[in-house]
């Protein structure tokens, strides 16, 4: 696995820890559907806290993926987007569309909670 | 007349002497230097600023007299390059008497012999050190207005309020967006305010800025709202055809603190006497 895919209670819990090549972030995006497939996870988070860079291609992906997920009727949150990261995205006409996005994991556990609460016992399983 | 008493050759003697007292007069230093950048004449202000006598000045490389040799030669081939230039960007520092390091502007042309061949270069240079401090604090001072202008309040837990006073310009639209979006950060805030109720006028910048806020802080999962919006600051929001759906716009500040409190599921009621 590229990035480690940590399972806590019905979440799936992604840290991406270093910067990914182009191909390196489609193997991602595939283990990571696989991974929500195989586990039947309700939500996943994607921290991208240790990303001083992300680039157009890595901010589709990751778009692309949380798109992907909710296809499969699982939620996903994207946290630990860093200001700067933010500025640049936006600057570059690049947002993350729709994407639910969170300052922290623990602030990005808390939405995929409330989604949970919101959308009742529907999804997850 | 007694003038005309003098023979000739007194005549040109007193004119030399005329024009280089003149150049020895000057308050700037003035320098001329051949094409391999070696000083050929100085004036006294030159002998004065590098306490450096007349006979070892001259025959000297140029560029030895400056902390950064490289860019002072740089700067000499490039009046003979350009035969003339004025407010050099290059960042020149001269090394003084006493070893301190003065920032100088270097104007300087080439100049040419009676058949018209250049000859050497001819430099003012000039001490600009008081010139350079008087700018650096004004960007202090900018930088310290700026910093002023723009203060970021957490008014609430999870709600930061950034009030806008006067006039935005690009520059300051930019550091009302890092000042924010890092307030956010530090105080790990799910709603920011925006109020602009003290912004005289709106124009497409400082709107594009505004919604551009907006997306960013929505990435670190805030949200925003923008309050104080004036009739007329509508009007040209809406005129630019500015995508605002994704902007929540309170036409108070309170309304927007209300809106805040209500997105984070909070209530103020009423206490209803002791």
């Amino acid at each position: 696995m590229i990035v480690p895919i940590l399972k806590i209670g019905k979440n799936l819990i992604i840290s991406i820890q270093i910067p990914l090549t182009d191909q390196q972030a489609r193997q991602f995006q595939r283990e990571v559907l696989e991974e929500v497939a195989r586990t039947e996870a309700f939500g996943i988070i994607i921290d991208i806290t240790a990303m001083d860079v992300v680039d157009s291609y890595m901010a589709r992906i990751l778009s692309e993926t949380a798109i992907d997920v909710q296809l499969m009727g699982a939620r996903a949150v994207i946290v630990g987007i860093r200001p700067e990261v933010a500025v640049t995205l936006v600057q570059m006409g690049r947002g993350l569309g729709d994407v639910a996005t969170a300052l922290n994991l623990e602030q990005g556990l808390a939405k995929l909670e409330k989604m949970d609460a919101r959308k009742g016992a529907g999804h997850g399983s | 007349m007694a003038k005309k008493r003098k023979s000739t050759e007194e005549e040109l003697r007193e004119l030399h002497r005329y024009t280089r007292s003149l150049i020895e007069a000057s308050p700037d230093m003035m320098v001329t230097f051949d094409r391999d950048s070696l000083i050929m004449d100085v004036n006294q202000e030159t002998v004065d600023m590098t306490g450096v006598s007349r006979e070892k000045l001259i025959g000297s490389p140029f560029k030895q007299y400056f902390t950064d040799p490289e860019t002072a030669h740089q700067a000499a081939m490039l009046v003979f390059e350009q035969e003339k230039v004025k407010d050099l960007e290059l960042e020149l520092e001269l090394i003084d008497h006493k070893g301190d390091h003065i920032p100088v502007a270097l104007n300087a042309s080439v100049y040419r012999d009676a058949a018209g061949k250049v000859v050497g270069a001819f430099a003012i240079i000039r001490d600009i050190s008081k010139r350079k401090k008087a700018i650096e604090e004004v960007q202090r001072q900018q930088g310290e207005i700026l910093e002023l202008s723009t203060p970021a309040l957490r008014v609430w837990e999870g709600v930061v309020l950034v009030p806008l006073i006067g006039t935005i310009d690009t520059r300051r639209a930019q550091q009302v967006m890092e000042n924010l979006l890092e307030r956010i950060v530090s105080t790990e805030s799910e709603v920011a305010i925006l109020d602009i109720a003290g912004v005289p006028t709106m124009d497409t910048k400082v709107a594009q800025h505004l919604v551009i806020t907006a997306q960013a802080a929505a990435m670190l999962g805030a949200k925003t709202i923008i309050t104080g919006v004036s009739p007329s600051s509508a009007q040209t929001m809406t005129k630019l055809g500015l995508d605002l759906s994704r902007l929540t716009c309170k036409g108070s500040l309170s309304a927007g603190i209300r809106e805040a409190l209500d997105m984070l599921s909070l209530k103020v009621v009423e206490s209803n006497g002791e």
